[in-house]
């Protein structure tokens, strides 16, 4: 009897409405942005790496910054774009800002605008030079080794970047004590091929989460030598600067969900065990 | 559709309407506004998860008309205007005649032909212009790309693949570095044996390439994985998007909180 109710169960289970599931992973996510657990955030030695790097560097030096993402990404990038830069405005260290996705620098003239709240001396031109978006991908990054104001003679804001004070000491790629680069697809894997290896530079990544495991070989063979993975990766950088931010309050939501991917993965399988082992001893009575 | 006028006016100087309605938004007009339209359309790509319907359509094909009209906008104002049509008429740069202003420079001519050519695809009987643009770029980015992605990518790769092995081990974790250095050279080269076609994968070979099968299921798994962590990303920044910039659900929490348990 009972053995004949448990596959019944089991199929139920199996063929259960996928808008059932949709709905407890919404629940996953809203109630703990709502109730936070505070649940611990461990730092991991990829991003220690890249908060160590600019936390080491002596005040004024200089960063290059390339955000390659767009509004797609901005959940995961954006909070760990606000992070770093945040920690850079702190250190007092300059700052050059690209773009190579179209759709990116109103993202990066976001974040300025509200870090100049919490940093209200921080000026464009003397700090930090935002140059924005430009076409040619490859060529850009290669331009860049050359002369940013070649490549980029008005930055973002229409101002003429020969005349910045910041670009005086920091004109091309090859000046950067130090790289981040925000990365959403695999314009990374340029920056690395073109830019920071041919003019020997430091880099670190901040990426999505779908593009972290194609970074990692260049982690292994140290042509990145930190990584900022994901949301997690972004709510690591909160805990590492002290300030929390979107990303930490939103890991509460991001491991409820995991959870409840992980038991539905488990208990899929197990039932779909279960289901196979009935089907086979039904097959062996009906023979 | 929506008068930029008012909405300038509803920022300067607010009718008693139009500051009900502000206030009903929940403070800046224009960003309120904009802040419902984006969660309604969020709403209706939601509603896709329910079933397929005609609203979810008309918003993939907003979204996709949107994208396609920015971009082409973008292009047209960030690059054409003032990296050709500036420099090849001087004269309609705003800035002409002061020192910021673009000088003429005729080389553009020569990019821009050949961006025409690319166009010319559409005229029946001179597509075959664009192949000279075309073996253009590709003969001058291969020249650019061979030697910067040997040494920049292939060679690094190589040497980190042999490079991890520690050759004397006298702890713990010197162990566990010769470990994971012998899984990624083991892992590598199985993998390269699965693609490695010529030879019949039967034998030896057959058992080599089915560890880089092994090897190769566990990178894809490792990669759902994350996908899985940024796709419930994309999620929470929706959820919270909705919950809080929309609905303000922070500040009504709050004022429950102070209702139900007093204080201010």
């Amino acid at each position: 009897m009972e053995e004949v109710r448990m596959p019944g169960f089991v199929e139920r289970f199996l063929k259960l409405d996928r808008r059932i599931i949709y709905s407890l992973v919404a629940l996953a996510v809203a109630l703990p942005l709502l109730w936070p657990l505070k649940l611990p955030i461990r730092v991991t030695p990829e991003v220690e790496s890249v908060f160590n790097t600019i936390e080491k560097l002596p005040p004024g030096s200089n960063i290059m910054m390339s955000a390659d993402f767009d509004p797609a990404s901005q959940p995961e990038l954006y909070p760990m774009m606000k992070a770093v830069m945040r920690h850079i405005a702190r250190k007092n260290h300059k700052l050059v800002i690209t773009v190579l996705w179209p759709n990116g620098p109103n993202l990066v003239a976001q974040c300025i605008e509200e870090l100049k709240l919490e940093f209200p001396n921080w000026r464009s031109g003397e700090d930090y030079a935002f140059l924005g978006y430009q076409v040619g991908g490859t060529i850009v990054i290669i331009g860049v080794g050359n002369s940013f104001t070649d490549t980029y003679p008005k930055d973002y804001y229409g101002s003429s970047t020969a005349a910045m004070p910041i670009i005086k000491q920091f004109n091309r790629l090859g000046q950067a004590d130090y790289m981040v680069m925000f990365e959403a697809g695999n314009t990374g894997d340029y920056w690395i091929v073109y830019g920071t290896e041919v003019h020997d530079v430091d880099v670190g990544g901040g990426v999505t989460a779908v593009v972290a495991p194609l970074y990692y070989p260049y982690l292994q063979a140290k042509q990145l030598n930190g990584i900022i993975g994901g949301l997690k990766g972004a709510a690591e950088y909160e805990v590492l600067t002290k300030v929390p931010g979107m990303a930490t309050s939103a890991m509460d939501s991001q491991s409820i969900v995991h959870a409840l991917v992980f038991f539905a993965i488990v208990l899929a399988n197990i039932f779909a065990l279960v289901l196979a082992i009935e089907k086979r001893r039904q097959a062996r009575r009906e023979a | 559709m929506l008068n930029p006028a008012i909405l300038i006016q509803a920022e300067s100087q607010l009718l008693p309407w139009q500051q009900a309605m502000a206030d009903f938004l929940g403070g800046d007009v224009m960003v309120a506004i904009g802040t419902w339209i984006a969660a309604g359309l969020t709403l209706i790509m939601f509603s896709f998860i329910y079933k397929d319907n005609p609203l979810f359509r008309l918003g993939e094909h907003v979204y996709l008309g949107i994208s396609a009209g920015y971009l082409m906008s973008l292009y047209f104002f960030n690059n054409m205007k003032p990296q050709f049509i500036y420099p090849l008429l001087p004269f309609l740069d705003p800035k002409f005649g002061t020192p910021e202003g673009t000088v003429m420079n005729l080389w553009v001519i020569v990019p821009g032909i050949l961006g025409i050519f690319i166009l010319l695809r559409l005229v029946p009987g001179m597509g075959w212009l664009s192949r000279t643009t075309f073996a253009f770029y590709i003969g001058g980015f291969t020249g650019i790309s061979l030697s910067k992605v040997f040494s920049g990518l292939l060679l690094p790769q190589f040497y980190a693949t042999i490079d991890a092995i520690p050759y004397r081990v006298t702890n713990g974790p010197e162990f566990i570095l010769l470990l994971n250095s012998l899984v990624l050279f083991v892992g590598a080269l199985t993998v390269l044996v699965y693609f490695f076609f010529s030879v019949e994968h039967r034998g030896f070979v057959g058992g080599v390439s089915r560890v880089g099968v092994y090897t190769l299921m566990i990178a894809f798994g490792a990669t759902f994985g994350y996908t899985i962590m940024a796709r419930v990303s994309l999620l929470i920044g929706r959820m919270q998007f909705l919950m809080f910039d929309w609905l303000h659900l922070d500040r009504l929490m709050g004022r429950l909180a102070m209702i139900l348990f007093g204080g201010g």
